[in-house]
Parts: structure tokens; sequence; C-alpha cells
């Protein structure tokens, strides 16, 4: 596929049963984008994300990631994704040290960058101290932490984040959002579901709005802003999405 | 949902009076949302990752009443009501120690959440949770026994006018044993670690289960090789006197002596004690205090198991290490190992086929019995593979194995890292204990082919059962109960294995090295069989999701 687009979904479907999670959908995400993926509860973004990072397979349409579909060439497209989920689900017996090192051995990382790396990425997010104790006695928070040391460990082109600040604090809060930048700035792409408007009236460079699996608006933080005619972005979408229903 | 906002209704109407929030009032609504609660949890159907939704309901009944079929069927031939009911009792309590376990700790944590932030006295948590118990345990006790009673009353095993008392005796015996093994783990919970009791109590059970099969066996082996044909008894047996399962057995068929009538007044005692505790004695205080300890996580630096020990020492092998365990392999293997190894549910199911590999290893030196020990030598050995996968599909943290999709890792190299942490669980102690048999009973070349054969077959089955039941590991909710597809194909690699391994040991014997030449046949057929599986494995292994729960 030949594009400079690093994320381009085309016609994406997914249907649960009888039941349609994404309708159709058709947007593009450029290199070095912020691009946050709003909508209600239920709107279909863990759906698209879970379909990015090749946790479901679409029903209908195609879902490429840096030129590659993700159908046909998962591994390829899996090697350049770190994907921090909205569960914040770790396996809770293991270790941070234990976790990590299993995850970096799984996307083959070799033994010393990957001690290297783990190392820096727990001082980063100031858990170095926990990281031989079993990871069932942390908080949601420190959990969170530990995904997002696990989407970082293998260097990805592209973050994709699911509600990722949940349960952080206002400290880690204000440093991921850095980390956000800086990664943006060094040409990398980010696909960023929240819910929190304000962090994403702050961070992203484009948004995109779903709502009951259907792309209902999208561009740029002002575009959307002038369009939905509210005087914030979060009035804005609450009226967008009171005119959709 | 409707049952929270019952929940928390009722807790509206109970915090209105102050009388309600006494310490020791039961609110009886309160006790059927929260029975409603736990059992819609418990038994909710479960969406697997090849997309099959399960019915844990569905899969309890089958299972109980299939294991009760089988039982009646082997209880064919026992000689008397007293065996029959010595060994209906003992089966019974055994599955429900084995069934009744404390909750795995991500969902005590969710009850905790749900329930034990809203003002519900601890005597109405105490009483939900008995009657919860009772249910339960009648349950379990119910759909396994229904079909042995029904059959010993047929075969006029069992007097018709008794089998009413019996089944009631069942019931309360049930929520007794149950009952009092809770409570001693309430108590004990204060100075011991609770997650080491629970792993004792069930070591323990598993022993008083090998005792009365052990001596099934003896008994079975003793009429095959010298009386013939003759049922075989318990009655009289001292070592089976001194089970409890055997004081509930005879308590209607028993006659009436001192030290039968000692037996009867034991039984009352732990019934009437059972009942006692659950509904007089002030346990409402330890039972929270269970939970707290329940929920309270263990924050000591996690050691290494002896299988990532083995995991470590095979991928050290020059050359064999990096084919046998190449690094994504050895990635997925270990976070199988580790985190299995570190979980209860797992160890426990574990523990059974293991005790009673070891404990007919043991008994076929014994007994010099060259036939049946070590066939079901073999039968446990694969029980224990085919429930090694069950168990590695399953995880109290489900939701976790997202990464083993999301992660670059071909579908090849999953299942190679699946097959690996099997071989290392599940297989290397039935290896040194076949090996064994197979080189106590035959000769050099004879014993070597047949351990080739087994691990071929153990590939076979490895492969058929990633065919067969596919899905990511630790991907699926944990559940107590027993597999059905796990149980139909321990059955039919059962027979398979019984067949094959009778008909080589029997030419062998009958014409030397025919049963070698045989072997040798099959071998090429094993290979070619697990190599077809395997690539169909693979094919099936691609097309799996995230379960969405």
């Amino acid at each position: 596929m030949e594009t400079d687009s690093v994320i381009v979904l085309r016609n994406l479907t997914r249907d649960y049963g009888t039941a349609r999670a994404l309708d159709n959908i058709n947007l593009e995400v450029g290199r070095g984008e912020i691009f946050g993926y709003l909508g209600a509860n239920g709107a279909g973004k863990t759906t698209t994300i879970r379909i990015l990072t090749g946790l479901l397979r679409p029903t209908f349409g195609d879902a490429f990631v840096c030129g590659r579909n993700i159908a046909l060439e998962p591994m390829e497209v899996k090697a350049r994704i770190g994907y921090v989920p909205e569960s914040g689900a770790i396996f809770e017996k293991l270790s941070p040290n234990e976790y990590l090192t299993i995850i970096g051995q799984l996307y083959k990382l070799p033994a010393s960058p990957l001690r290297d790396r783990i190392d820096y990425w727990l001082r980063f997010f100031r858990v170095s101290e926990r990281a031989d104790q079993r990871m069932e006695v942390f908080s949601k928070g420190t959990r969170q932490k530990i995904c997002w040391i696990a989407a970082l460990l293998h260097e990805p082109e592209i973050l994709i984040l699911d509600e990722p600040l949940n349960g952080l604090d206002v400290e880690t809060i204000a440093a991921v959002k850095e980390l956000m930048k800086s990664f943006a700035a060094s040409g990398r792409t980010i696909f960023y579901s929240s819910h929190l408007i304000d962090v994403v009236e702050k961070v992203c460079t484009r948004i995109a709005i779903l709502q009951n699996g259907r792309l209902i608006g999208g561009g740029t933080i002002d575009e959307v802003r002038m369009i939905a005619g509210g005087a914030s972005l979060e009035e804005g979408l609450l009226r967008m999405w009171q005119e959709q229903r | 949902m409707a049952v929270e906002q019952q929940v928390a209704r009722s807790h509206a109407d109970f915090a209105s009076t102050a009388a309600a929030v006494q310490r020791d009032r039961v609110n009886w609504m309160q006790v059927g949302a929260i029975n409603r609660l736990i059992l819609k949890q418990a038994l909710r159907p479960v969406t697997a990752s090849s997309g099959k939704r399960t019915k844990p309901i569905r899969q309890l009944i089958i299972v109980m009443l299939n294991m009760g079929l089988m039982f009646s069927l082997g209880s064919r031939a026992t000689a008397d009501a007293e065996t029959f009911l010595i060994l209906l009792y003992s089966s019974v309590f055994g599955l429900i120690m084995f069934n009744i376990l404390p909750d795995a700790l991500e969902s005590r944590r969710r009850q905790v959440e749900t329930l034990f932030a809203k003002p519900i006295s601890p005597r109405t948590h105490l009483v939900a949770r008995t009657v919860n118990l009772l249910f339960i345990t009648g349950l379990i006790s119910t759909l396994f026994s229904i079909i042995p009673l029904v059959v010993a009353t047929f075969s006029s095993k069992l007097p018709l006018k008794l089998v009413p008392f019996v089944y009631v005796e069942l019931l309360l015996s049930s929520f007794a044993i149950s009952e009092i093994w809770l409570i001693m783990l309430m108590v004990a919970s204060k100075w011991f670690n609770l997650e080491r009791l629970r792993m004792l109590a069930q070591i323990a059970m598993m022993l008083l289960i090998f005792c009365i099969v052990g001596l099934s066996v003896q008994s079975m082996i003793g009429r095959m090789n010298a009386v013939s044909g003759e049922p075989f008894t318990l009655v009289g047996s001292s070592y089976v006197r001194f089970l409890p399962s055997a004081w509930f057995a005879r308590f209607f068929v028993a006659p009436s002596n001192s030290g039968a009538n000692l037996e009867r007044a034991a039984v009352v005692l732990i019934i009437g004690s059972a009942f006692l505790f659950a509904l007089t004695f002030d346990l409402s205080r330890r039972f929270l205090e269970l939970e707290e300890r329940l929920v309270a996580a263990n924050d000591r630096k996690p050691a290494r198991n002896i299988s990532i020990l083995l995991l470590d020492l095979v991928s050290s092998i020059p050359l064999v290490g990096r084919i046998a365990a190449p690094p994504q392999a050895r990635a997925v293997a270990a976070l199988i190992l580790t985190t299995t190894g570190r979980e209860t549910v797992s160890r426990i199911k574990q523990i059974a086929p293991r005790l009673l590999l070891v404990g007919f290893f043991v008994f076929s030196l014994l007994s010099s019995d060259t036939y049946i020990t070590p066939n079901i030598i073999l039968c446990y050995s694969f029980m224990g593979l085919i429930e090694g996968w069950q168990s590695a599909k399953q995880s109290p943290q489900s939701q976790a194995s997202w990464v083993l999709l999301a992660a670059p890792i071909e579908p090849r190299e999953l299942s190679r890292g699946i097959r690996l942490a099997l071989m290392v669980k599940s297989l290397s102690l039935p290896v040194l204990v076949v090996v064994a048999t197979f080189f106590y009973n035959h000769s050099a070349g004879m014993a070597t082919m047949l351990t080739v054969l087994f691990l071929a077959e153990a590939r076979v089955i490895i492969s058929l059962l990633l065919l067969v039941t596919p899905g990511i590991p630790l991907s699926q909710e944990q559940t107590h109960t027993t597999n059905f597809v796990a149980m139909l194909l321990s059955l039919i690699v059962g027979v398979a294995t019984v067949m094959g391994y009778s008909v080589l040991s029997l030419l062998e014997r009958l014409l030397p090295h025919s049963g070698f030449i045989a072997g040798a046949i099959c071998l090429p057929l094993l290979l070619a069989l697990s190599w077809a599986l395997e690539r169909a494995a693979t094919r099936n292994q691609a097309t799996l999701e995230h379960p969405c729960q």
C-alpha cells in the first residue's frame, strides 16, 4: 500500500454476533501525529484498537499499519506497535523484572539492551525499587506504569493507547504527556483513545469522533471546535453527540 | 446488575432501622441476593479465544453425571453395600474438596469490592456463604451419586428403603465436610499461610482418595491373579476403619456393635458441629478476617520454581537447547510455567495426577504386577498432560493474555512454547516414572522402544489437544471443574494406550522381539500423525482472537 499515512483504515467493520460494533470506518493517520480517537462508552474505540493490535480480526474491510495489512502480515505490524490496553491487565503473579523480561523476549530483544531498557524505564516511571515484588500488591496506577514500560521496551514506531492515563498520579501524567510529545516529535505516531477531553485537547494534533460504531467527524482540534460550535472541545463534542442522537 | 441493585436496595432497607445494624442480625433478603450474585458470577457463560461460549453449569452437570456413570461401572466389582458406600462417600468427599476451593484472588477482590463496601452484617455474610455452600455441595453430590445410587438399587446391592436415608446423609455429610474444612482454614489462617494450608488440605485429601483407589486396585489385582470372578470387599479392612468417609458409609449398613455405634456417634457429632458452627457460633468476625486475609496479597520476593529451572537447563544444552527452546517459544513457556506455578488452583489441579502416578508406581514395584499398574501409570501420565493443557489455558488474570496475541509471535512459535511448557511441567515426572516402569518390566530393547513410543504418543496428544481444544495460553477464566472435552479425550487416549501397550507386551511375551518390531512399525505412523496434527493445530492457532470478557 503506497501512502504517507502510517495507519489507514478502509471500510473497517466488525460484528459481534448480530451486533455491529464498527461500521465502515475510514481514516488515515500520518507520521509524527498524536491522533485522538474519541467516542462515548461502547462507541467502538476499543474494538478499533483491538483490530489494529491484532487481537481481533475485522469482519469486513482492511487495516493497514506502515503500509502493511494487519490481516495478511500480522507479525510485521505487531513488531512496530506498542500497546497500552484500557484494562491495564498484567500477570500479577510475576514481578516487573520477570514480566518485562518475558515481554522483551517475545519481541525478540537481545538480553543486554533488554536489561538496560528495563532499568531505564523502571527508573523513568519510578518503580525501580519494586522491580522484584509480585505485581499483585501493586496499585492500579503502578500496574498501568508496567503496561507503559511493556509497550515502550521494543522502541515501537507506533504507540496505540487505550485510556493510558487510568490510575496514574499527577506527576506521572505530566511525565507521560511530555513523553508522548517527544515520541511524536521524533517522527513516530500515537493513536490515542481517551475520555479525558482536556488531555486530548492539549496533546493531540488531530482527532476523530466515533459514535455507535460510525465516524461522525474529525479534523484538527480547532476545526472540530469550530464545526461543533463550542467554546471548548468538550462543549463542541457534547453538542455534536447530542445532535447525532 | 439487577442483583447488585437488589443488594443495594435491601441495604437501604437494612440501614434504615437501627436494630438492623446489629452485628448478629441476619437479613434473609440480602442472603438471597448475595447467593444469586455469587452463583451468577460463578456459573455465567465464558467465551474462549476460539469464539466458543462454554456454560459452566452444563459442564458441571455433564462431567458429574459422567463421573457417576464411570463410578457405577467400576463399583459393579464391589461385593456388598458397605464397600459400595465407602467408595461412594470417599469419591463424593474427594470431589467436594476439589470443587469447593476458596475463590481465586481476583474474584475474591471483585466480591469484596461489590459486597463488603455495603452495610451487610457479618452474620448475613456468613449465613449467605453457608447457604451457598449447602447448595453447591448438594448439587455436586446429587449429580455424582444419582446414577450409582439408582444402579446399586436396581442391582439389589442397596435396599430401596435405604436409598432416601443414604441420599439425605450424603447431602448433610458433604455440607459438613466442606463446612468443617473451611472453618479449619478460617481458624488456622490466623497462624499459617493460607495458600499453603489449602495445598496441604488438598494433598491430604488426595492421599485419602489414593488409599481408597489403591485398595480397590489391590483387591482387583488379587481377584485377577488368584480368585477370578470374586467381587472385592473393604469390610473388615483395618485401614478403612480410620477413614471418616467409612464412618458415614457404614452409618445405616453396619451391624449394631460398640465400634459401629462409636462411628455413628462421630458422624452425628461431625454433622451437628458443622451446622452448629455455621448457624450458632459467632464466626462472623473470623469470617471477615478470613476474607481480609484472602485479599491481603503476598509481597515476598518471588522464587523461581523448579519447572523454570528445568526449562533453563533444557535451553542451556548446546545445539539441542536452541532447537528445543528457541527464544520466543521459551518466553511463552516461561510465562505459562511461572504464572501457573504460582497460582494455587493450577497447582492443585496438577497434584492429583502426580500423586496418583507416584502412588501407582510404588504400588507396581511392591505388587510385581506387570499389566494393570503399568497401564494405569501410562493413563495417569497422559491424563496429567491433558489436565496440564486445561490449566495452562486458564488464569485468574485471563485478560492479561492480550500480550500473547499483541506480540509478534508466529502461531508456530506459540504452539512450540505451549508444547515446551507442557513437556516440562506435565511430562517430566511421568517420563521418569514411565521409563523406570518400562525398564523394570521389560528387556532393555523393548523398554527403549516403549519409551520412544510413549514420547511420540505424548507429542501426538499435545498436537491433538491444540487442534481439538485450541486456545491462547492463560486466556480463559479459571474454573474448578473438569472440562468435558478433556475428560472425553482422556478416555479415548486411555483406551488407545491400554490397547497399544497390552498388545505390544503380549506380542513380546509370546514371541521375543515381535513386540519391538511391531513398535518400530507403529513409530513412523505416530510421528506422521503428530506432524499432520501439528500443522493443522498451528493453522487453527492462527485464527484465534483474544476473548472479550
